[in-house]
């Protein structure tokens, strides 16, 4: 417990000392009057914590005695887990507001889940892990059932807190059969017990971890809490879910896989191919059956971290670095589309009908061809960032010498497409039927736009971050 | 060419008959022609009579027409229309659409009706999962 120790865990004693003074701030003053402002002071505040970690120079340092870790990787995946999740409260605080859904709590949970998710990316021991684990989940099944006196959100929290549960025992069944047989919590010292020898028991444990932490990024069959907590969740909830807590989740996968079992690539690396053939498949199979835009997202981001985990299944520095590009671009392009599904209503109500969108573009030509450009890029069509994303990963995959693994993208990708197209379409060519309207705020407007060019000009140089994304890689792969 | 190689030479060494039997040739069909079109052109007309199988394996080519025709075109025809009609269209088209308008929509529905709204069916989707993946380590991960 030295002065060095806390200086490296420095950006999190902040935040967390943040939230607190938030909460104290917002019991003692006038509770929901200072929500509006207590969003964007979060906002600003993720946005300079950001900044702070991202310019806090280069190196890998162990704070604890190993238990957290500092390293490229780790910043790299925080910078993007804090700017995402700045983007969606800034964007979710007009939605809130005009609906009565604005508690002051709202930004001080979401803010203890990034604590949370910031303790998990930098983990170096299983206790450390779970320690983060825990504290992003607890926050996150309070948002899921913000609305108390709606029975869809509570249900939606309700479902999440059990099946989070069973994936948290899950996890700790693995961790301590892992504990058992590596006598230690630490990463290190499971690998060098690993380098020795596989026993069967450690095995499971692994396994058993893999499928902990799938439930997290939500990938089949792990899968099934997502499409309803979505849908049940407020919308910008549903946003949150979906971008910042799937990017941690992957980076703790890669860290859990690499610092811990990198001595045995082929071992993981079997389960998460497996994992990820599965989520790729349902993701785009099932998406098709969708009529509500939230539980199409949901489906849409099952696929999506399908691909990310083929960056990790193949296991070398390029992998992770295709997953780190794949998840920056995925939760770019989800900010800008829940941009836009936040601001779908009618006569005040929120609307997520998906034949609402229905000629859309006669009433909004612009948004429309924002949206068509953010949707092409989900589905990966080639002149948008989306595909360089899929790109990344599939030549990760081939490079790695899984070539079927790839050949299983390509073919769930094309059948992915139609779920997206067929709204391209209907907001194009569709009948028209109880329109939506759709109104925006200045920060929505400005983030379903500026996605929209960044999906279309970062196909110059991905605005740098291929090489942070490398060093990263091979701070994290050794 | 090869030095052993003497054809164009051997080529010239014909004997005189066979360098003479075009001109002959030539001459029989003067005269013939001279005897059918010109002394007697009645003749053609009752030899055709005459010898009509004949005439007509003439007139036809020898039925070398008819012949690829059947050794070839409609051989190669019937191969055309079929990887058009079965290869293309049934096969591949029906395949393709098969697949995108009878098989994913069975699977989509299947994984709507899993999709039951039931806590315990989801748990069990994870179980599931979990033993498939348990027992796959067991078997094929290669502990030691």
């Amino acid at each position: 417990m030295t002065s060095a120790d806390f200086s490296t865990v420095l950006p999190e004693i902040v935040l967390a000392g943040y939230a607190m003074a938030a909460l104290m701030f917002g019991v003692y003053t006038t509770k929901d009057k200072v929500a509006p402002l207590l969003v964007w002071v979060t906002a600003a505040v993720f946005a300079v914590v950001a900044l702070w970690i991202g310019t806090s120079g280069a190196g890998e340092r162990g704070a604890f005695g190993g238990m957290f870790i500092d390293d490229p990787f780790a910043r790299f995946a925080k910078v993007t887990v804090l700017l995402s999740a700045a983007a969606v409260i800034a964007m979710s605080q007009d939605y809130m507001l005009r609906r009565g859904l604005l508690r002051f709590e709202f930004p001080i949970l979401v803010t203890l889940a990034v604590v949370g998710m910031m303790m998990m990316i930098s983990a170096g021991d299983l206790m450390a892990l779970y320690m983060g684990l825990e504290l992003q989940s607890l926050a996150l099944y309070v948002v899921a059932a913000m609305r108390r006196d709606s029975a869809r959100s509570s249900e939606a929290g309700l479902k999440y807190f059990v099946l989070g549960a069973l994936s948290s025992g899950l996890l700790l069944y693995g961790a301590s059969l892992v504990y058992g047989y590596a006598g230690t919590t630490l990463f290190s010292g499971i690998l060098s017990t690993v380098q020795e020898g596989v026993p069967l028991g450690l095995l499971f444990g692994l396994v058993f971890m893999l499928a902990g932490l799938a439930f997290k990024v939500s990938a089949a069959p792990f899968h099934m809490w997502t499409p309803d907590v979505y849908e049940g969740s407020p919308t910008p909830v549903t946003a949150f879910f979906a971008t910042a807590p799937k990017v941690a989740a992957m980076a703790l996968i890669a860290r859990l896989a690499q610092d811990a079992f990198g001595a045995i690539p082929g071992q993981w690396g079997q389960v998460l191919a497996a994992l990820a053939v599965v989520s790729m498949f349902l993701g785009a199979v099932a998406a098709i059956g969708q009529r509500d835009i939230k539980r199409l997202m949901a489906y849409s981001s099952i696929a999506h971290m399908g691909y990310a985990l083929i960056g990790l299944a193949v296991g070398t520095a390029q992998g992770v670095q295709a997953m780190m590009i794949y998840m920056v671009i995925y939760v770019t392009m989800n900010v800008g589309t829940f941009a836009f599904i936040l601001s779908m209503e009618r006569d005040g109500r929120p609307v997520t009908q998906i034949g609402a969108l229905n000629m859309f573009a006669r009433r909004e030509p612009l948004k429309a061809l924002a949206m068509l450009v953010l949707l092409f890029s989900l589905a990966g069509v080639p002149p948008m960032l989306g595909f360089f994303g899929k790109f990344y990963v599939l030549r990760a995959a081939v490079d790695g010498g899984m070539l079927w693994l790839a050949v299983a993208g390509a073919v769930a990708s094309v059948i992915g497409a139609f779920y997206y197209l067929r709204i391209v379409y209907f907001m194009y060519f569709g009948t028209e039927q109880d329109p939506v309207e759709s109104r925006m705020d200045a920060v929505q407007w400005s983030m379903l736009m500026g996605v929209a060019v960044v999906m279309l000009i970062g196909i110059v140089n991905l605005f740098g971050i291929e090489p942070v994304a490398a060093r990263a890689a091979d701070a994290l792969v050794h | 060419m090869g030095p052993e190689n003497h054809v164009i030479h051997a080529a010239h060494e014909a004997p005189t008959w066979v360098k003479l039997s075009p001109f002959i040739a030539m001459l029989i069909g003067l005269f013939v022609a001279w005897l059918f079109y010109i002394r007697n052109p009645e003749l053609p007309k009752r030899l055709a009579a005459q010898q009509r199988p004949l005439y007509l394996f003439l007139l036809n080519k020898w039925y070398f027409d008819e012949l690829y025709d059947w050794v070839f075109v409609r051989p190669a025809r019937w191969l055309g229309g079929f990887l058009w009609k079965r290869g293309d269209g049934a096969v591949i088209d029906g395949s393709i659409n098969g697949v995108a308008l009878g098989i994913i929509p069975f699977f989509t529905r299947l994984a709507g009706r899993a999709q039951s709204g039931y806590l315990f069916h989801y748990a069990f989707a994870m179980v599931l999962g979990i033993v498939a993946l348990v027992t796959w380590m067991t078997l094929f991960g290669g502990a030691k």
